[in-house]
């Protein structure tokens, strides 16, 4: 019994100096919300922290990191739009809520657009990010409300969902492996179909025009994208909105990506996606 | 569950004080290890728990009736057979039924010949391989006599079932492991500690060497065609050092998991890397698998106790079959030819290969002769292993031969001075530390007879596990 005591009260001793730095380094996180700049996806923070002020600007975008690269949401153009853009993994529903709280906050923009790359519209939060990008962030009683029965749903499947504000969770990358389900889609998922459609409605609602503008693809997923099922949103109300929006899809050749959605040098095409947003 | 997760930080703790301090029994202790065992199996599928116990459970019953029947062969061939046939049917219909089936009908599809055979969508369980060899061995031995059959049915299931070796091994003979769990055990400080370093370096060479290793060779490997030359040279290297970072700091994790429960498990790799030749690289690497096909097929074909051709076709059908245990996919078959070859041809030629002690013993250094040798092994492990890592055989031939085709250098570089420190790192430990059990066993003597300096070192390797640990994969021998 003495000698696995001992064993015991070694361990703890040599644990005990990490255990000390990793508090303090969490409080010290915690304190005055330090870890939402540090952190690794700190642009979601910084879109969610934005999306509550009262600003005027006439132009809204909502995006993924693709638009992200062009408007990035850390910096302030007054010439151009209000970008909002940050991460794919938060979401429709996160898009969702990002403008949720632009409108609440007493903002009356004419144009709000979604500026995404197709694979984003996969997202079901069944993802290996979704934990990080958008549980940690979002899964707040504040926003809970604004999540349907379906997200509930999956928020449940993820596994440790309850202890996503644990402090040393919430201030550190950790995130729990999560087992992709099988998509049986092509296109658009259950949870972004849902979502566009309450974007939609909340443009009637509040008067402002919503459109959805496709970044940059790499040649090679010509193919499967024109393999996307179209009859997915046939029944939607805003068909035309996504059939245009894959009928103007520009392809430019895989060397011109760091990886395989991710451009080289974005500031090249910037002009281009200006132009397809009416910006200066 | 993962060793390396969340969970297994908790479940770990709760376990050892259950099994110290609660539970005071051997008997107790044995029915502990088989529900811990199946709650860290379920937490990655229940539903095949049902396969280790239908595996344990006829294993078990066979020992007993080999035991019985003891004196008429006949009988005792069936039943061994019968309980072979059995554990291999499970493990061919969950690993290799649609790998048949789509062989026999793209075969029978050249002859003109259409066959209707479904393919079914089956998961492969974790492990599968890894304790139904370790069944098998039981069932054989039992059947040769080299052990008793055991009639205690919870010590049984705690051999099969003991959670740190069950989903990647190291393959525990009965000889070895089930006599433990007969054993009354006690807590031996020394070899709890120990077992906590030997984890720490397996942790280590996982979480930074493997993890990060994997992000770069997934990112590029399919890409082989447009990468120059050098760069394929260096994410085979990269490659060859994943899969022994991953599987050997698996094997480490298992054993000194298995130490702070006061049970031994075989040492399943001792520096392949450092190796003179093929021959000596396969003593030293995954020995619990190497020595199951030398004891039970190998042995039994006749093994180099016969003619020359027989030699040669002994080891060609044992490395087939290795290479098919590794996975449903003929690189792998292809893979264990490649090493069939090389070790035919070292035969042939004669090269001395057992060696008494490992390389450069009793020497900071090698000479030039090892030195040539240690390259040539390595650079014959590294070809090896590309054919491994392929998707296809003619990816994986494709792969090599555009190594020297591509321009030398070019786009494309990798980028990575963590993982050349921390690659330096590894070879530096264990090299000075070949001639021990694993690269963290400190002696008691000179500076390091000081706690202060051992714990300096154990500081400096939990910081670098947690400031470059790549991010997390899972196992590269849990699909096998």
């Amino acid at each position: 019994m003495k000698r696995k005591l001992h064993f015991i009260g070694i361990f703890l001793i040599f644990v005990l100096p990490f255990a000390i730095y990793y508090t303090a380094k969490t409080i010290w996180l915690l304190k005055d919300d330090k870890y939402k700049t540090s952190i690794y996806g700190n642009e979601i923070y910084k879109a969610i922290e934005k999306s509550k002020k009262k600003t005027n600007y006439k132009k809204l975008i909502l995006g993924d990191s693709t638009a992200n690269q062009f408007y990035n949401c850390k910096e302030e153009d007054p010439d151009s739009a209000y970008s909002l853009s940050c991460n794919q993994a938060i979401g429709m529903v996160g898009q969702f809520i990002l403008l949720n709280n632009y409108l609440k906050a007493g903002n009356m923009p004419d144009t709000v657009y979604l500026v995404y790359t197709p694979f984003s519209f996969w997202d079901n939060l069944d993802q290996v990010y979704t934990y990080h990008y958008f549980l940690k962030p979002f899964y707040y009683d504040e926003y809970k409300p604004l999540m349907s029965r379906t997200v509930k749903e999956q928020i449940k499947k993820i596994p440790k969902y309850q202890i996503c504000h644990i402090p040393f969770i919430q201030t550190t990358g950790w995130a729990p492996d999560i087992k992709q389900e099988k998509r049986n889609y092509s296109f658009l998922s259950p949870i972004c179909k849902e979502y566009l459609f309450k974007i939609d409605s909340l443009s009637k609602e509040f008067r402002f025009t919503y459109k959805i503008i496709p970044t940059f693809v790499a040649e090679h997923w010509r193919d499967s994208i024109c393999h996307f099922k179209r009859h997915e949103f046939e029944e939607c109300e805003y068909k035309e909105k996504l059939s245009n929006y894959l009928d103007n899809i520009s392809y430019l050749a895989d060397s011109c990506f760091v990886d395989e959605v991710h451009l080289k040098s974005p500031e090249l095409y910037k002009p281009i996606i200006n132009q397809k947003l009416h910006l200066r | 569950m993962l060793f390396n997760s969340i969970d297994f930080l908790v479940f770990l703790p709760i376990v050892f004080l259950i099994y110290w301090f609660v539970s005071k029994t051997r008997k107790q202790k044995n029915l502990l290890i088989v529900l811990v065992s199946y709650i860290f199996y379920g937490w990655w599928d229940w539903r095949f728990l049902f396969l280790i116990a239908l595996t344990s459970f006829c294993s078990y019953l066979s020992g007993i009736y080999l035991e019985k029947k003891s004196g008429n062969l006949k009988i005792q061939k069936y039943i061994s057979a019968s309980n072979i046939i059995l554990n291999l049917l499970i493990l061919g219909i969950f690993k290799y039924y649609n790998f048949f089936t789509e062989n026999i009908v793209a075969l029978f599809e050249k002859f003109g010949i259409e066959l209707d055979w479904v393919s079914i969508n089956v998961i492969l369980p974790v492990g599968i391989s890894f304790y139904t060899f370790q069944a098998l061995s039981y069932t054989i031995d039992v059947y040769r006599q080299k052990i008793k059959a055991t009639h205690d049915i919870i010590e049984f299931f705690a051999f099969i079932s003991f959670f740190p070796q069950l989903v990647a091994g190291p393959i525990e003979r009965a000889t070895n492991l089930l006599p433990q769990f007969q054993k009354k055990r006690d807590f031996d400080y020394t070899k709890a500690v120990d077992g906590m370093r030997q984890m720490l370096w397996g942790f280590f060479k996982k979480l930074v060497i493997a993890d990060n290793c994997a992000a770069i060779v997934n990112l590029y490997w399919n890409d082989y065609q447009n990468l120059p030359s050098i760069m394929l040279i260096i994410l085979g290297v990269l490659f060859t050092f994943q899969i022994y970072c991953d599987f050997s700091g698996y094997s480490d994790i298992a054993i000194g998991c298995a130490n702070l429960f006061g049970i031994n498990l075989m040492r399943n790799f001792n520096n392949p890397y450092f190796s003179r030749s093929i021959p000596e690289f396969w003593r030293r690497w995954h020995i619990s698998l190497t020595t199951w096909f030398r004891d039970y097929i190998y042995f039994p074909l006749g093994g180099s106790r016969c003619s020359k051709m027989k030699v040669i076709r002994n080891v060609f059908v044992v490395w087939a079959i290795s290479g098919l245990w590794h996975g449903a996919n003929w690189t792998f078959v292809c893979w264990g030819l490649f090493h069939a070859t090389l070790l035919v041809i070292y035969n042939i030629l004669s090269i001395n290969t057992k060696y008494e002690h490992v390389v450069a013993y009793g020497r900071i250094l090698p000479n030039i002769k090892e030195i040539t040798q240690l390259f040539l092994t390595f650079f014959l492990a590294i070809i090896g292993w590309i054919i491994f890592r392929a998707e296809s055989i003619s990816q994986a031939f494709h792969y090599i031969s555009s190594i020297f085709t591509n321009p030398f250098i070019g786009n494309g570089f990798v980028d990575g001075k963590k993982w050349i420190i921390a690659g330096i790192l590894l070879l530096c430990v264990e090299w000075l530390q070949r001639e021990k059990q694993h690269a963290l066993e400190l002696p008691v003597t000179g500076l390091f007879r000081y706690r202060i300096v051992r714990w300096c070192i154990y500081y400096a390797i939990i910081c670098m596990i947690i400031n470059f640990a790549g991010s997390s994969q899972s196992f590269i021998y849990f699909q096998f």
